[in-house]
């Protein structure tokens, strides 16, 4: 996995890295989540390569990480962002500047990858 | 079509050819049938630098484009080594191209590197990603350059299908990085992936030495991340980012300093 996974599009002036909130998915554990997640993601009919793979972070371990990596120590914020999008959608803040270190930081705070 | 002397270019002249007789139609990929050497007829269009080989008037005209913005003196340095000579093949002209370029690149280095993708660009409009993905594939001057092209290839294959052809990769940032390889073909090859907005991102990777990540903006910037060890501490790393352009990226990363990723 490399940092262009966690880079925000310019071309729409993206304001946060989309993610998914496991957590707010039906499902016992990870794996019985993750199978939610895939199950939503097919109603939206978004293009799913064949290869791709979901990165699972943990937050407050992504959060460290940015804290100890970026130069100005900052404290990244993941929030819900349901305007317009299912209530499991959320959104890593706060990576633009300095944005190839907070990147980096976010792969190395990866704790599993999972099928997509 | 006889003609017996070929006729050379001069200043006022804007277009050159010199015709050879006994020209039997073939394709490119195939090597001489027979003893007899096969001429080659070309077209150059000085005003913009486009070489094009015709077999004959009749023939299927076979199109090699080759942007270069001092086709002129690369041409007239090169007709008095021919003139007089039997024939002109086809590797003739490829081994005359790869020599011209280097003098080029030997009178101008960085520029003349970037002078190329520039005139690429000038030259094909909406199909740059093609006629870049051609360049790897014929003129790029490190030896890599056929993976290169497959993977830029397979990349956009990829990004076209994520995004259900909304989105390609851009062609503005391969010219860029084609150009930064070019200027700087003692460097490795980078590993490519895509980011999020079709750019390439090039990464060299040394094997416990550091990680060198760079990604060229289609508006021709690149932002860059260094991670190497620090050796005044053996668990800490050492961080090196910023923003600047294909042409001061080697120097102001200090890339002399890695030796991990310099070809051995």
């Amino acid at each position: 996995m490399t940092l262009a996974a966690f880079l925000l599009r310019q071309e729409i002036a993206e304001t946060y890295l989309s993610v998914n909130w496991l957590e707010s998915l039906p499902g016992a554990d990870q794996t019985s989540r993750l199978a939610s997640l895939r199950v939503e993601i097919a109603k939206t009919g978004y293009g799913i390569a064949k290869t791709a793979k979901y990165a699972v972070l943990h937050v407050g371990t992504a959060r460290k990480t940015v804290h100890e990596q970026a130069s100005d120590q900052r404290w990244i914020r993941v929030a819900q962002e349901t305007v317009g999008f299912p209530r499991y959608h959320a959104g890593i803040h706060d990576t633009a500047t300095e944005e190839m270190v907070i990147a980096q930081a976010l792969v190395d705070s990866v704790g599993a990858l999972a099928p997509a | 079509m006889a003609e017996t002397n070929p006729r050379f270019a001069t200043e006022d002249d804007d277009s050159f050819f010199m015709p050879m007789p006994s020209w039997r139609p073939r394709s490119v990929s195939q090597k001489p049938q027979s003893a007899a050497p096969h001429r080659a007829r070309f077209v150059v269009d000085l005003s913009s630098g486009v070489l094009t080989m015709v077999e004959e008037p009749e023939a299927l005209e076979l199109e090699i484009e080759h942007a270069y913005p001092a086709m002129t003196s690369i041409l007239k340095a090169y007709l008095p080594e021919t003139h007089g000579a039997e024939y002109l093949t086809v590797d003739d002209i490829a081994s005359w191209e790869r020599a011209s370029y280097e003098q080029r690149r030997f009178a101008a280095s960085q520029v003349a590197a970037f002078s190329n993708t520039e005139a690429l660009r000038e030259k094909s409009g909406p199909d740059l990603l093609k006629h870049l993905s051609r360049y790897l594939r014929s003129i790029f001057r490190p030896a890599y350059g056929l993976a290169l092209a497959d993977r830029v290839e397979a990349l956009s294959r990829m990004v076209l299908e994520e995004a259900g052809g909304e989105l390609n990769l851009s062609g503005e940032s391969l010219e860029n990085l084609i150009a930064f390889l070019e200027a700087n073909t003692k460097l490795s090859r980078p590993s490519l992936v895509a980011g999020p907005s079709g750019e390439l991102i090039a990464i060299w990777k040394g094997a416990k030495q550091g990680e060198f990540t760079v990604r060229f903006m289609p508006d021709g910037t690149v932002r860059y991340l260094l991670t190497k060890t620090n050796r005044k501490h053996p668990k800490g790393v050492s961080r090196v980012s910023g923003d600047t352009t294909p042409d001061k990226l080697f120097d102001e990363a200090r890339l002399s300093e890695l030796r991990w990723m310099v070809n051995q």
